[in-house]
């Protein structure tokens, strides 16, 4: 059975949500749902956390699993739980089935740094508001929607899973990333995808000054257009740009589009929800052997 | 990180026979337990800057063995003894993950390479964390295992942090991740421009910062390698704390020990712990202890390390007699000393 957990991310020390997760699942720290699975979350105290009880109410993909709490919470938190956090969760809920699928809404205040940090084994985990530098580092095995924007260093060191990022994020995106998949459906700032070890980042729209810089392996696509630099002191790995670069540097080179290109292309924007069309539009550039 | 090589030379370590300690008197000593092996009084303390909290180590003393040399499971597991039994700090993965330590356990410093992934769950319980500013690479079978060896003592600046606020974020995260109330979080540099190193650190809100000014890499045989000259580069990071203006910041020092005096004078200079991995090497079985200058290629450190063939599974228990053997003889001989 799958369940639930609301977290409120802005009432626990910064970078205690790793904490908190793990306590409340080895622990049993939750409150439970009653029978109808819902929870009276006004009684929740601050930092505890709440467990959606994965009723008949969730299977069928009401939202009403999780009552929202009162006191501490932020007009953006509740403003994104109430646009169907839950409801997300519980239709993901019912199609796993998983007996260890958990469910986490991270209710922030915007721009909470270090939000989702060291998650791991989740079935999914998602942020009411936009968030700060470091938004879910090191995840691993996860799959985490930002819904809003992330700050600098969104997804340094993710490990695996998929994080999805609604709008655009501040520098350094995805920092030594070693794997799964970063998905930015807005704008990227400067160096993007820095020292990159083998995750897949894709950002819809354009990207900043030097990026790629210094990667060593993995992928960047670059739906829109890039600012100076780009590839600089590339060690491996591929850019994928399907508009312009303001420059382009001497470590790297055009290569030809080849069919295995591609198909990593197309599964890379299947996989990121992006209709994937124009596909010869797109240019690779990797280091010179 | 500035790579400039520094200026200055010399030992200038006989210093207690200049007069600056003096052994207590007959009397003061008659008031203290005689005990050779108490080592209660020989503690310190390193202050968090955020929290202002102490964090306390039941003798100023560190080994980082566990990670400049390939670390194996028995050498671990000597480490671990080694910080019950003496007391010693040690910078490397533990293999006990279990937080129950006595008040004279050394502590366990979580090392953090800056150019590498950061491992954020492998925090969440440190009691101190230390950022390694050195080019490196991994090793090992990855996961748990996997370890980390320094084959380039080259000052390394992170590639994904640019400026001093990148770095003040980034040690915030660490800090916030571990949930332990006295979690203290330094860094340990190799040769460079200390003096700007030191402030580049201070100003990122780091609490302490470790001069490795020589390197012992190995133990089956030991390398020694030796960058800076001692004095200087205290002389270099206390200018540097001194101009910061930041109160309780802390000065470690992975230093070459060639006479048991030299710690205290290191002690007497502001130095609050140091390493006694040189006197470790020195005192290792194997047949050949090899030493090098800084200027031979760096590639040949550990990694490269041809023409010593390491035994196959070598026992380290004597490291915790040695370990242990000098520590005693050092306690006694900071107790009888006293400062003017």
């Amino acid at each position: 059975m799958a369940r639930i957990i609301e977290l409120r991310v802005d009432q626990l020390e910064p970078g205690q949500v790793v904490h908190a997760v793990a306590r409340a699942i080895a622990r049993g720290e939750w409150v439970r749902g009653g029978a109808d699975g819902q929870i009276d979350a006004s009684k929740l105290g601050p930092g505890q956390v709440g467990l959606g009880h994965a009723g008949t109410g969730q299977a069928s993909g009401q939202p009403g699993a999780i009552q929202q709490a009162g006191g501490h919470q932020g007009d953006d938190g509740q403003r994104a739980y109430s646009q169907g956090a839950a409801s997300q969760g519980a239709s993901n809920q019912a199609s796993g089935g998983d007996d260890d699928a958990i469910y986490v809404v991270l209710l922030t205040t915007q721009g909470c740094d270090f939000v989702g940090c060291g998650l791991k084994d989740l079935l999914k985990a998602e942020t009411g508001a936009s968030v700060g530098a470091y938004g879910f580092a090191n995840t691993d095995n996860c799959e985490c929607v930002v819904q809003g924007n992330a700050g600098d260093y969104f997804g340094h060191s993710q490990l695996s899973g998929t994080l999805t990022v609604m709008g655009s994020v501040s520098d350094s995106l995805g920092a030594m990333a070693t794997g799964g998949l970063n998905v930015v459906l807005g704008d990227a700032g400067n160096r993007a995808g820095v020292s990159l070890r083998g995750a897949d980042l894709l950002v819809r729209g354009d990207v900043g000054s030097h990026a790629g810089y210094r990667m060593e392996s993995g992928t960047l696509v670059i739906g829109g257009n890039a600012g100076p630099n780009l590839g600089a002191q590339m060690r491996g790995g591929s850019i994928y740009i399907r508009g312009e670069a303001q420059s382009i540097s001497s470590d790297i080179e055009e290569a030809r589009l080849r069919e295995p290109d591609r198909l990593k292309l197309s599964l890379l924007l299947m996989k990121a929800g992006i209709r994937a069309s124009a596909l010869k539009e797109f240019r690779v550039y990797r280091k010179p052997d | 990180m500035n790579t400039k090589k520094p200026k200055g030379s010399g030992d200038g370590s006989k210093r207690i026979s200049e007069g600056r300690f003096v052994p207590k008197s007959l009397a003061e000593r008659l008031e203290h337990s005689p005990g050779l092996g108490d080592r209660t009084d020989t503690g310190c303390r390193i202050t968090s800057q955020t929290s202002g909290r102490k964090l306390y180590w039941p003798v100023p003393v560190f080994t980082r063995l566990g990670i400049d040399t390939p670390a194996s499971d028995s050498l671990r597991l000597v480490l671990d003894r080694l910080r019950k039994r003496c007391g010693i700090s040690v910078v490397g993965n533990s293999l006990q993950q279990s937080l129950e330590r006595s008040l004279d356990d050394g502590l366990s410093i979580a090392p953090i390479m800056v150019d590498e992934p950061c491992s954020l769950r492998s925090l969440m319980h440190a009691e101190q964390m230390e950022l390694q500013f050195f080019r490196s690479r991994s090793g090992g079978g990855g996961g748990a295992s996997e370890y980390y060896l320094a084959d380039e003592w080259i000052p390394k600046m992170p590639s994904d942090l640019m400026q001093v606020e990148h770095l003040a974020k980034r040690v915030e995260l660490y800090r916030s991740i571990s949930d332990q109330p006295t979690v203290v979080v330094g860094a340990c540099i190799a040769a460079g421009s200390i003096y700007h190193d030191v402030r580049y650190l201070i100003d990122s809100g780091l609490d302490y910062v470790c001069l490795l000014t020589d390197a012992v890499g190995g133990l089956m045989p030991a390398r020694r390698w030796r960058f800076e000259s001692i004095p200087w580069g205290i002389e270099e990071a206390k200018r540097a704390i001194a101009d910061s203006g930041v109160e309780g910041f802390s000065l470690f020092l992975s230093g070459a020990i060639d006479q048991m005096e030299q710690p205290l004078d290191w002690i007497f200079d502001g130095v609050q712990a140091f390493s006694i991995d040189s006197v470790l090497a020195s005192r290792s079985p194997a047949v050949v202890t090899s030493s090098a200058s800084s200027d031979e290629s760096f590639s040949s450190f550990l990694g490269g390390n041809t023409g010593y063939a390491t035994p196959s599974a070598p026992s380290y228990d004597w490291l915790l007699d040695e370990a242990d053997s000098w520590l005693t003889d050092w306690s006694s001989l900071r107790r009888f000393f006293m400062s003017r």
